[in-house]
């Protein structure tokens, strides 16, 4: 009788939960502007999914208990084996834990690691914007090799980040102080994030490394403040004013500012 | 085994003639001044210019340290008998006074521990409203200067994990009741513990006096090669952590052997405390990875004062964050197994019920021990290769098995019982509701394509503040309600202390679920500055976490009238046929005048009588 | 329940209670030496992470293998001593434990010679990892030594009772496993 009850309760919450997966789960993200940002906001629906029954049936056991059994009278009171242990339940709840964490190891963990290494093979970066990156404390400095681009910047002398949408970009991040090179070790790790984008990467003093980014939709950090680039990683009192401007636009509007940037002697 | 009774008084006392903790501060100073001038004005080839410099103010915290543990009783107590002088042992106080010297008795030990944790809990808690009230506002305003902020995360972040995190369940209780659970007078070696608690204030003192010698901004990980690029308060989080670490150290030493050679006859394998499980495992995860963070830290240290350059940019800064996520994710479990132990510890008391499916239990924590030695680099998802994060995300996602299993015993234990809704009770649902949450959102970090979007923003806050406060502190404010009447032999106020529990819940609840939010709209750690944007919600959640400060306040203040004055009850109020309830309330120097012998499982419900007989010596 | 208050002890037999004793202490000790272990083990990672395999050619393989030697010598020493306490024999023990801290002493000190005539770069990654690793086997030494000298005091004052018996053993035990650690770190550090 209790387990009934119990069963009931939890499948519709359960499906009100699914429910609220739906409806909500598409905008865990806030705003995306990447396939990596959806693919990261797929599997978290995925992971929302599946995780949904499992919190319902323990939140309800917490709340269900204390007022079901609430001082019940000790002739109810269970003896003997029946009180200590039920080995079905107990192997049920082992299997389920077993098999849920395999799944989810299969699907998102190893499906998405397959896609972050195609994104890695050269044969994907075909055509790929490069974009220099190189932090340090504190400022984010941005190169175009690609378009002899060497320090972008806005018309106020702010480093910014123009990005033309529809085409793969791959960020070479690096850390060093580029105003005193001489200074082998000056500089400390940062983390290279734009929110939009769904991923972020440290930058790591000694050690090239990269992203690879596929942005999706036009849009700039004055649209929205979570395309802009911040460092996540703590790395010294200037740590919050590592911030700089981010631009996705079209292939025109992007070569038109390659031009401007060339006339600016950037 | 009987204890010897009498192996420790000694053949001559006499009395101090100073306070051990005057004499521990007076001792401290000189030996401080001493090294510092030896240093700064002798050896130094820059002599006299600073009077305290870098290594100056190392080697003289060192003695400074030294001496306040020879001053508080070292002395007379630990070198003076170990070089074969017997006679200048001095005499504890009676009363309060035994509190504020070296102490052979657990109990009082264990009341240190609690009392210098919870000192910990409020100033690193202060630090936490400091940071809220600076949060309320996207400019500076609190702070002039971000540094100073950073250095508050800092301390924050460092003395909750390293005085509170891993010291008020081990330390505090584990000291306390692990004897009287197993049906010892005594733990394996009363004077190590009797010691070590000594370093837990200087400790505490050392990180929060850390802005003395500089800011530092790496928060409480000391991430390379930041530390070796920040100001000096640095070398007093090496050196704090150092005490702290150490204090656990030795408590885990003699908790380990407390309940493998202590216990009393009939407390078999089988019938153990889960609470003492919990207390071995936590006690073997201390005795490998705090000495490995103490090397770690000491060549951070190196690399400072020398300065060499093993973890700065031109040597392998990521080197020093393998080593300390190495110590750093065990350190989770060393704060949460205790909690896991505590949940099936008190439920079957509370629901009159035997512990359902212990040996899964035992097996939880066991696996959840081991396998914490392998998830170390989910925290550098964001530094590493693609391939490299694969075995990781593998062990973390598995070590959630075991884990799981506390939650099945506590549900099984709970299902179709007697249920007595009460304040320890209460507590323990709500903290295994929010270490849940910690749980699940764990989850998502532990997938590395969603996790690179979440590392290091808000989310990861809120999500190990639901690990930590609300599995480990909740269970301790819970561990503190059920135990009251064994502390003091009085107990709370039922209603004051359902007010408690809401009032920490809610204010909890609200503070670290909107910070999921405000990590996925994209406020990252570390900054006092915020694109303006993410103002509401931080709003909403500093307003939640003063509700939370004043709501732990306000534990803190009824449990501490209860002990006083609280309503006096019954030796054994819970009905509990656990040892420790066999001891009188606020136990006598001897927990048991008559070594008992345990006859059945301790959490047997089910069946009428006790667990443990007091044998007739007569008989 | 029955809580019987006497005055009465019960105490079992005298040698099983110095029995258990001696698990408990010889088992806590075990445990020590595990935690104790750690920063050894760290030190060959962090040098192995840091620097390879290389030795430099410059490297004082005379000095190290006179100190390797002397270590050696004193962990003998030192098991000579443990031996001779367990047969009751104080004045050999002391006799032991004397000899094994002057090596100690020898050897620890010309760890500070090592220090200070390295025929290295410090700042090069087998530099550091040599000077940390010796200055850990040096602090270790000093606290062996310490340990060492207590105990050879406390002999010399309260004698062998069968109690003390398990400390002293304890002390030279200690230093063997110094010793050990000291010989694994001078392969690893010159000829790794």
């Amino acid at each position: 009788m209790d387990l009934i009850l119990f069963g009931v309760a939890w499948v519709i919450l359960s499906l009100l939960g699914e429910w609220g997966v739906s409806a909500w789960g598409p905008h865990f993200y806030y705003f995306t502007a990447s396939t990596q940002a959806l693919d990261g906001l797929n599997a978290s629906i995925f992971l929302f999914r599946f995780l949904t029954p499992i919190f319902f049936f323990v939140v309800l056991m917490l709340i269900f208990v204390p007022l079901r059994f609430k001082h019940r009278e000790a002739t109810v009171k269970a003896q003997g084996r029946r009180a200590r242990t039920n080995r079905p339940f107990v192997a049920i709840w082992i299997t389920v834990s077993i098999l849920v964490n395999v799944l989810f190891f299969l699907h998102p963990t190893t499906s998405a690691a397959e896609q972050q290494f195609d994104s890695l093979l050269p044969q994907n970066l075909h055509g790929a914007l490069i974009v220099d990156v190189t932090a340090r404390q504190w400022e984010w400095h941005f190169g175009y090799p690609q378009y002899g681009v060497t320090a972008a910047k806005d018309p106020n002398g702010n480093d910014v980040l123009y990005l033309p949408v529809g085409r793969t970009v791959e960020f070479v991040l690096r850390s060093y102080d580029f105003n005193h090179p001489y200074a082998l070790g000056l500089d400390v790790i940062h983390s290279f994030w734009i929110p939009a984008f769904g991923e972020k990467e440290d930058v790591i003093p000694g050690e090239t490394r990269y992203e690879v980014i596929d942005p999706t939709v036009i849009t700039s950090t004055e649209q929205n403040p979570m395309v802009r680039v911040q460092c996540a990683e703590v790395c010294g009192p200037g740590h919050p004013y590592m911030y700089a401007a981010v631009h996705i636009v079209s292939d025109q509007a992007f070569l038109k500012w390659v031009a401007a940037e060339h006339k600016a002697g950037n | 085994m009987a204890s010897v009774i009498t192996e420790t008084v000694p053949q001559q006392s006499r009395r101090q003639p100073l306070p051990p903790v005057v004499r521990g501060l007076i001792w401290a100073t000189i030996g401080f001044l001493v090294v510092n001038v030896l240093m700064s004005y002798v050896l130094d080839p820059l002599a006299g210019h600073p009077f305290i410099t870098n290594s100056s103010v190392v080697l003289g915290w060192f003695a400074a340290v030294v001496g306040w543990l020879l001053g508080v009783g070292a002395w007379e107590e630990i070198v003076l008998p170990s070089f074969g002088i017997l006679d200048r042992s001095v005499v504890t106080g009676t009363g309060w006074r035994q509190y504020f010297a070296m102490s052979l008795n657990h109990k009082v030990v264990g009341i240190q521990y609690l009392v210098a944790s919870t000192g910990g809990f409020f100033i690193a808690g202060l630090a936490a409203m400091l940071m809220r009230l600076e949060l309320m506002s996207p400019t500076m305003w609190l702070f002039p200067y971000p540094g100073q902020y950073l250095t508050t995360v800092g301390i924050h972040g460092t003395i909750m994990m390293f005085s509170v995190g891993t010291v008020a369940l081990v330390g505090g209780l584990g000291n306390y009741l692990i004897p009287q659970m197993i049906g010892s007078n005594r733990s394996a070696f009363p004077k190590v513990s009797s010691i070590s608690v000594w370093l837990v204030p200087v400790g505490i003192l050392t990180v929060a006096f850390s802005p003395l010698l500089g800011q530092w901004t790496t928060g409480w990980r000391g991430y390379e090669p930041l530390a070796q690029n920040d100001a000096n308060g640095i070398l007093f989080y090496y050196l704090g952590v150092f005490a702290l670490t150490m204090s656990s150290f030795l408590v885990s030493l003699n908790l380990t052997a407390t309940i493998l050679f202590k216990r009393t006859k009939g407390m078999t394998w089988n019938r153990i405390p889960m609470f003492a499980w919990g207390m071995l495992v936590v006690s073997l995860l201390n005795i490998i990875w705090l000495p490995e963070i103490q090397m770690t830290f000491v060549l951070g240290l190196l690399d400072r004062l020398v300065p060499l350059p093993f973890f700065t940019a031109v040597g392998s800064n990521l080197t020093y964050l393998e080593l300390f996520w190495l110590f750093g994710h065990p350190e989770v479990y060393i704060v949460v197994l205790p909690a896991l132990a505590l949940w099936m510890e008190i439920m079957p008391v509370m629901v009159r019920k035997p512990l359902f499916a212990r040996e899964w239990g035992v097996i939880g924590v066991i696996f959840v021990m081991l396998l914490s030695g392998f998830v170390w680099a989910h925290h550098m998802f964001t530094n590493m290769t693609y391939a490299e994060e694969l075995p990781f995300s593998f062990f973390t996602e598995m070590i959630s098995i075991p884990t799981g299993l506390a939650y099945m015993v506590v549900i099984g234990t709970i299902w179709k019982s007697n249920f007595k809704l009460t304040v320890p009770s209460l507590l323990i649902l709500m903290s295994m509701f929010n270490f849940l949450i910690g749980g699940m959102t764990g989850v998502f970090n532990a997938d590395p394509v969603v996790d690179l979007q979440l590392h290091d923003t808000f989310w990861v806050v809120g999500h190990f503040h639901f690990t930590i406060i609300g599995g480990m502190v909740f269970t301790w404010i819970a561990a503190m309600y059920y135990w009251l009447p064994k502390f003091s032999g009085r107990t709370y106020n039922p209603k004051l202390g359902v007010l408690g529990a809401i009032w920490i819940f809610i204010g909890f609840d609200g503070a670290f679920s909107l910070m999921f939010l405000v990590g996925m709209e994209g406020m990252n750690r570390w900054v006092p500055v915020y694109p303006s944007y993410l103002q509401p919600l931080n709003i909403a959640i500093s307003i939640f976490a003063f509700i939370l400060g004043a709501g732990f306040l306000f534990n803190l203040l009824h449990i501490w009238w209860a002990m006083k004055s609280g309503p006096k009850v019954e030796a054994n109020p819970w009905k509990s046929k656990s040892l420790e309830w066999m001891t009188e309330s606020n136990p006598l120097a001897e927990n048991f005048p008559v070594e008992p012998v345990v006859i059945s499982g301790t959490y047997d419900y089910d069946v009428d009588g006790v667990a443990a007989i007091i044998p007739n010596p007569a008989g | 329940m029955e809580v019987v208050h006497s005055n009465q002890v019960v105490r079992p037999a005298a040698h099983v209670e110095q029995e258990l004793e001696t698990r408990k202490v010889f088992g806590a000790f075990v445990l020590f030496l595990f935690g104790m272990s750690v920063p050894y083990f760290l030190m060959i990672n962090v040098r192995f992470i840091m620097a390879a395999g290389f030795v430099p050619s410059s490297a004082d393989q005379t000095t190290g293998a006179i100190q390797a030697v002397l270590t050696l010598i004193s962990a003998l020493t030192a098991w000579a001593a443990i031996r001779a306490i367990r047969g009751g024999n104080t004045s050999a023990y002391r006799v032991n434990l004397g000899l094994t801290l002057v090596l100690g002493w020898v050897s620890t000190l010309m760890m500070a010679w090592e220090w200070w005539y390295h025929p290295f770069d410090a700042m090069s990654h087998y530099g550091e990892t040599f000077l940390t690793t010796v200055g850990l086997v040096a602090v270790m030494n000093l606290s062996g030594l310490l340990t060492l000298w207590a105990s050879r005091a406390r002999a010399k004052r309260l004698g062998s009772d069968q109690t003390l018996v398990r400390g002293y053993r304890l002390a030279g035990m200690y230093w063997i496993f110094l010793a050990v650690a000291a010989l694994v770190m001078y392969i690893e550090l010159y000829f790794a």
